[in-house]
């Protein structure tokens, strides 16, 4: 019984490695990251439309 | 401009993925004290009951953990795609505690759970031992340093605004670490957890009593659930209060929602056992109170007010037009950093700058605010009554019924009768799936009674999300929920499949060397 459990989630473990991997290059790696660096975030927060941002 | 879709299916999809991920966690932190307490009980007795209970209840405690481990990895992709904003804004601090917790308390907890699994025929049964008492340590670290960077969001101490780098950085770690709200988080938490692991063992053992199965294994196994579960559920409402009371000292506007208090009463205030909250009319219909308990709770005074929610609403809105002088001084400051009076004005609000940022959502001129924005974004600061009123009464009527049910079990065990009332061992059962909705009611109270913040009072929820799409947010939530529901389904067909195989498959299993070790 130990064996087919270990197997069970050995195969779980697996699949479970493969769909995140799937989802994080489909959705979340770097390149769907938008590039936020302290010019952008002070641009988003504290920009008024009268001023320039800082760099 | 802000994609308010993009910012409201950001949310669902974090609130979604965490509080999936929150199913296995409460069990993973109750079973692995449990499975500790049993084999201290076996190393001390030398019974083999104890080790095959052991070993039953850490081949649960085992697939839980296979099936929880690594799904609270996706929230952490979602910081640095659908809140990019957040992650540079507080990174630093926010930061700290998650890669602690994921290179010491996860690595502390994943080395054990091996030697757990893999040791019983390798080490000595104290060198066995001491591997199952770290494993349950990793367990309660890894929570411990969630939580205080969850404690962190709700009461942001030991960090300050650096204008010149636009983020929050840390002043005093020693704060971050000790800040009260997150360590009445984490043992209010972890109690919940071992309420979990007891509520668990004691429905499993449950449903073998009625089938007629194991019962000398089911009846220890209820014992030990009675009475840690007794223990755990006292503490729960315990810590609870210590919750409660960080709330009413930090977070006073989630506690007046919480109890839907309007105004502030004279103190001691009562406290709300039932009513109907109307948001548009401001007011608690049909409420029925309990005079002094909130007061007694919230301020553990008899002569000090609890604060309703018109007067905070009113004291939030001076909070902005402060926030505007911090605004308008930051302003200065980066285009002349060495403006002195700019300086004094930013020091001087700079605790209300958070608040301005609130007036984002209706004019990109802060500084131009009209009285009537002003008054918008101060009723901003109000989350959801309705839903918190709820759910935090249900929450806590699970909780006493789980005292309730933990005393009569621990009653039925001192007399030996914990087999002869079915309509208990039918109680014990179909209790099983309320830690786990009460686990995730308390998340919702803590995560919605935040909002409209990501961090209180510092950064406001739609600013902190990132400018992506709304059709690409939908695309990976809808990613999210395959994933996530295939794994549920997966995890209840194995402990479904395991639990029905009982001990008696698990002790079979044992090679015949290490069972004949075992006899003598």
């Amino acid at each position: 019984m130990r064996t087919r459990l270990r197997f069970e989630i050995a195969l779980t473990l697996l699949v479970k490695l493969a769909a995140l991997t799937a989802l994080y290059l489909l959705f979340f790696a770097p390149a769907h990251r938008p590039a936020v660096s302290a010019a952008a975030v002070a641009h988003h927060l504290y920009a008024s439309p009268h001023q320039g941002v800082a760099r | 401009m802000i994609d308010s879709a993009a910012v409201e299916l950001s949310r669902l999809q974090f609130g979604l993925t965490a509080m999936y991920h929150f199913l296995f966690v409460p069990l993973t932190l109750g079973l692995s004290l449990l499975l500790a307490i049993m084999e201290s009980v076996y190393v001390m007795t030398e019974r083999p009951i104890w080790r095959e209970m052991t070993r039953f209840w850490g081949m649960l405690f085992g697939i839980n953990f296979a099936m929880g481990v690594a799904t609270g990895l996706t929230m952490e992709f979602q910081f640095g795609t659908n809140w990019a904003y957040y992650s540079q804004y507080v990174g630093d601090i926010f930061g700290a505690p998650l890669a602690i917790e994921g290179l010491m308390a996860f690595f502390l907890e994943a080395t054990f759970i091996g030697l757990f699994f893999f040791g019983w025929d390798r080490l000595s049964k104290i060198g066995h031992l001491a591997c199952t008492w770290l494993l349950a340590l990793g367990t309660n670290l890894s929570a411990l340093w969630i939580l205080i960077a969850n404690g962190w969001m709700q009461h942001p101490v030991g960090a300050a605004f650096n204008f010149r780098t636009v983020r929050m950085e840390v002043t005093s770690f020693y704060d971050v670490l000790f800040n009260p709200v997150a360590q009445a988080k984490f043992v209010h938490t972890v109690s919940a957890g071992y309420v979990t692991g007891s509520i668990f063992v004691l429905a499993v053992s449950a449903w073998f009593l009625l089938r007629s199965r194991y019962p000398e294994f089911a009846k220890r196994s209820m014992t030990v659930a009675a009475s840690f579960g007794l223990a755990s559920a006292l503490s729960v409402v315990v810590l609870g209060d210590e919750s409660g009371y960080t709330a009413s000292q930090n977070q006073k506007m989630k506690l007046a929602a919480i109890e839907a208090d309007w105004q502030t009463e004279a103190p001691p205030a009562s406290f709300t056992v039932f009513g109907i909250p109307d948001v548009a009319a401001r007011t608690t219909h049909y409420a029925v109170k309990v005079p002094w308990v909130l007061g007694l709770i919230a301020t553990r005074s008899t002569n000090e007010a609890v604060p309703g929610i018109l007067n905070l609403v009113a004291d939030n809105a001076e909070r902005i037009k402060r926030g505007i002088v911090a605004y308008r001084a930051l302003e200065t400051l980066r285009a002349h950093p060495d403006d002195p009076g700019a300086r004094a004005d930013l020091m001087n609000n700079e605790a209300d700058l958070g608040y301005a940022l609130l007036l984002k959502k209706y004019t990109d001129k802060v500084v131009d605010a009209t009285p009537e924005q002003v008054e918008r974004a101060a009723w901003d600061t109000v989350p959801g009554v309705g839903p918190l009123f709820w759910s935090f009464r249900f929450m806590v009527g699970i909780g006493f019924y789980f005292i309730a049910l933990f005393a009569y079990a621990f009653y039925l065990s001192a007399r030996q009768r914990l087999d002869r009332h079915r309509w208990f061992l039918h109680a014990a059962l179909w209790s099983l799936p309320l830690p786990w909705v009460s686990s995730e009611l308390g998340w919702f109270v803590a995560e919605y009674g935040r909002q409209p913040w990501t961090i209180d009072g510092v950064l406001p929820t739609f600013l902190s999300a990132s400018s992506v799409s709304a059709g690409s947010v939908w695309t990976s939530l809808l990613g999210f929920v395959v994933f996530y529901s295939a794994l549920a389904v997966v995890e209840l067909y194995l402990m479904v499949k395991y639990v029905r195989l009982g001990p008696a498959a698990e002790a079979q299993a044992v090679p015949a060397g290490a069972a004949a070790r075992r006899a003598r």
